[in-house]
């Protein structure tokens, strides 16, 4: 069932196909997505598609996303979020004709660094033809054939400082004591080396004497 | 083949393998010329075995999530022994690579770079949370590579290490073919000692600089980003991550023979995912193939070439070489002057042509340059000339094998 007014909402696990258009018409841009589908809300503002508990089918878990293209017809075959392990996001289309596209996956939002998103183009990174904007917003542009965005989670959130110091830290302390330990370990067995060195070369009054050397020649005692 | 559950019955017969190998060589091997080359050689196999021990005991083949190519570290054997506080494995001063997979412990100079750039004070790393600053694990790295140099000094550099094993074979790969290998002069070589600190600088410097936003507030050199030349796709992805490993002979053959063995997908190797600035995937670079051509040429020529230049050894002779570790080391190679004839054997065979094991005049004779890989032991004709002591006892000594014979 093709979607082709601009205004329409969608309420509660609406379904899709791989025919179901989603059009931007000031734009003349097409997208649809590889698999079926559903979501619980689909608007349409600003040019974009806002999809909100967005599934697509053989992808991972329920998520928003903000998608628009722009002179360009994509196929969006893959959106996974938490793809790592921590907050990674990852919006995988199929573009035909040099256009526009712009995702948002509600992450990234207040900049950042740019080291935190990867864009490829056909499995090759690309540095140039891509943005982010201050929301999140990446737009791509001029890229055909397979595109994928990235998001990684990368953020400044240490520790839990609700913990006591020495547990928030205890690998830390832990290591510090274990170096401690094993330079004084080796002082004490440097030093008893060192005394029973010099215990040998002692006389039995406690008389300090030349060692002699298997040539017969006396040495001084090694100190 | 898939991942499975690891199968840990292999590990206390690996450990048995490697006792009753450890006797049968000592045995067999007592009155034989090559009797520690023997025994080291099986160490070092058992070393890399333990070092990588998810070739043996999974995950095999694992999953990672196309395109970026980065395998589960959070299946990695031994990455979570301190939990987030020190989540990406045991810092062991040898080169046993961060990257492949089933590894154990994991590269201190993987840990240093990255700990400064990109993970300064990131909470998140590749696939690990941290709870500790960049500051607070570089100084866990430091303090675990501190206490095994400390006991064991630039022993892991000669027995223990996997791309010393590599050298290794190569030098009997050259033997087998009745080449002779090269030396370099003494100040040739000198200077390649001393390169090591220049390594450790640069890449140092340069994690500093890509992490300096982080670390100080703003970029250190106007015009780049974390990771790069602002506009670039350095700039962009922080293409100079960890950059020694881009350089690393190491990270290649680690990765190339795991796919080898079938325990990593091929297709994750050879797939580009950065763009032509040293063309790479997501393991390796070509630049990183190119230093390991030449540094193989170079091993096949002159012994544990890479030895001589490797950041890491210089890193655990700091800690075991230098003044005050120097006098607390555990480990260390010792030689009787009034035994010694000066020969000048076991300056010809040091695989580094370390000259103090000639030169010094008894006593400790352990230098910067010396893997302990008791070579010289081995070679010296006079009976207890040169000894390898361990906290005063001695472990190994030189044999009159000569009058034996």
């Amino acid at each position: 069932m093709p979607l082709i007014c601009p205004n329409a909402i969608a309420q509660n696990t609406t379904a899709f196909d791989p025919t179901t258009k989603f059009t931007v018409p000031i734009y003349n841009g097409v997208f649809s997505f590889a698999e079926g589908g559903n979501y619980s809300k689909a608007t349409f503002e600003d040019n974009a598609w806002f999809f909100m508990n967005l599934y697509i089918n053989g992808s991972k878990p329920l998520a928003n996303l903000e998608f628009s293209a722009k002179n360009c017809n994509v196929t969006i075959y893959n959106y996974e979020t938490s793809i790592l392990g921590f907050p990674s996001d990852r919006i995988s289309y199929n573009v035909r004709g040099e256009g526009e596209q712009t995702v948002n996956m509600g992450v990234g939002v207040g900049g950042g660094a740019s080291v935190n998103w990867v864009v490829f183009s056909n499995r090759t990174f690309v540095s140039n033809g891509w943005s982010v904007s201050h929301n999140g917003t990446v737009t791509v542009t001029g890229l055909t054939g397979n595109v994928t965005v990235i998001y990684f989670g990368f953020t400044s959130d240490l520790g839990n400082s609700n913990l006591p110091f020495y547990e928030q830290h205890s690998v830390a302390i832990a290591v510090t004591v274990a170096v401690g330990a094993t330079v004084a370990a080796t002082v004490v067995v440097k030093v008893a080396a060192k005394r029973q060195a010099e215990k040998g070369e002692l006389t039995n009054n406690g008389r300090q004497v030349l060692a002699v050397s298997e040539s017969g020649r006396p040495r001084r005692p090694r100190l | 083949m898939t991942w499975q559950n690891p199968s840990y019955i292999v590990l206390p017969i690996y450990v048995a393998i490697v006792v009753i190998g450890i006797l049968l060589i000592y045995n067999l091997t007592k009155d034989k010329t090559k009797n520690i080359s023997s025994l080291r050689l099986f160490v070092q196999v058992a070393a890399v075995f333990a070092f990588f021990m998810g070739l043996i005991l999974g995950p095999f083949d694992v999953p990672i999530y196309a395109p970026l190519g980065i395998a589960p570290r959070s299946l990695l054997l031994g990455g979570n022994l301190f939990g987030n506080q020190f989540p990406d494995g045991i810092s062991l001063p040898v080169l046993a690579c961060y990257y492949p997979n089933g590894r154990t412990v994991t590269c201190p100079i993987w840990q240093i770079q990255a700990y400064i750039f990109p993970f300064w004070n990131y909470a998140r790393g590749y696939q690990v949370i941290y709870s500790t600053s960049g500051l607070e694990k570089i100084g866990i790295v430091i303090g675990l590579v501190a206490i095994a140099a400390i006991i064991l000094g630039r022993f892991f550099c000669g027995w223990l290490c996997p791309f010393g094993l590599y050298q290794d074979v190569l030098t009997r790969v050259r033997k087998a073919t009745r080449l002779k290998h090269l030396s370099f002069s003494e100040k040739t070589n000198k200077a390649l000692s001393q390169s090591r600190w220049v390594i450790i600088a640069i890449f140092l410097i340069l994690s500093v600089v890509f992490a300096s936003y982080e670390i100080f507030g703003h970029q250190l050199i106007p015009g780049t980003t974390p990771g790069g030349p602002e506009g670039t796709e350095a700039g962009n992805v922080g293409f100079l991550n960890e950059p020694f490993c881009l350089v690393c002979p190491m990270r290649p053959l680690c990765v190339l023979v795991e796919c080898a063995v079938g325990s990593m997908k091929y297709s994750y190797v050879s797939q580009i995912i950065y763009g032509p600035l040293g063309i790479r995937g997501g393991y390796i670079s070509s630049i990183n193939i190119a230093v390991l051509i030449a540094i193989t040429a170079l091993a096949l020529a002159y012994r544990r070439f890479f030895c001589r230049i490797c950041p890491l050894g210089a890193i655990t002779a700091l800690f075991s070489s230098y003044t005050p570790f120097k006098q607390i080391a555990v480990t260390k190679l010792e030689k009787d002057e009034k035994k010694c004839t000066k020969c000048g054997v076991c300056k010809r065979v040091c695989p580094t042509q370390a000259t103090q094991v000639y030169e010094k005049k008894g006593g400790d004779v352990t230098e910067s340059r010396c893997m302990l890989c008791a070579r010289c032991i081995e070679a010296c004709p006079y009976e207890g000339a040169l000894s390898l002591k361990v906290a005063g006892q001695t472990v190994m000594k030189s044999r009159n094998w000569l009058e034996k014979k």
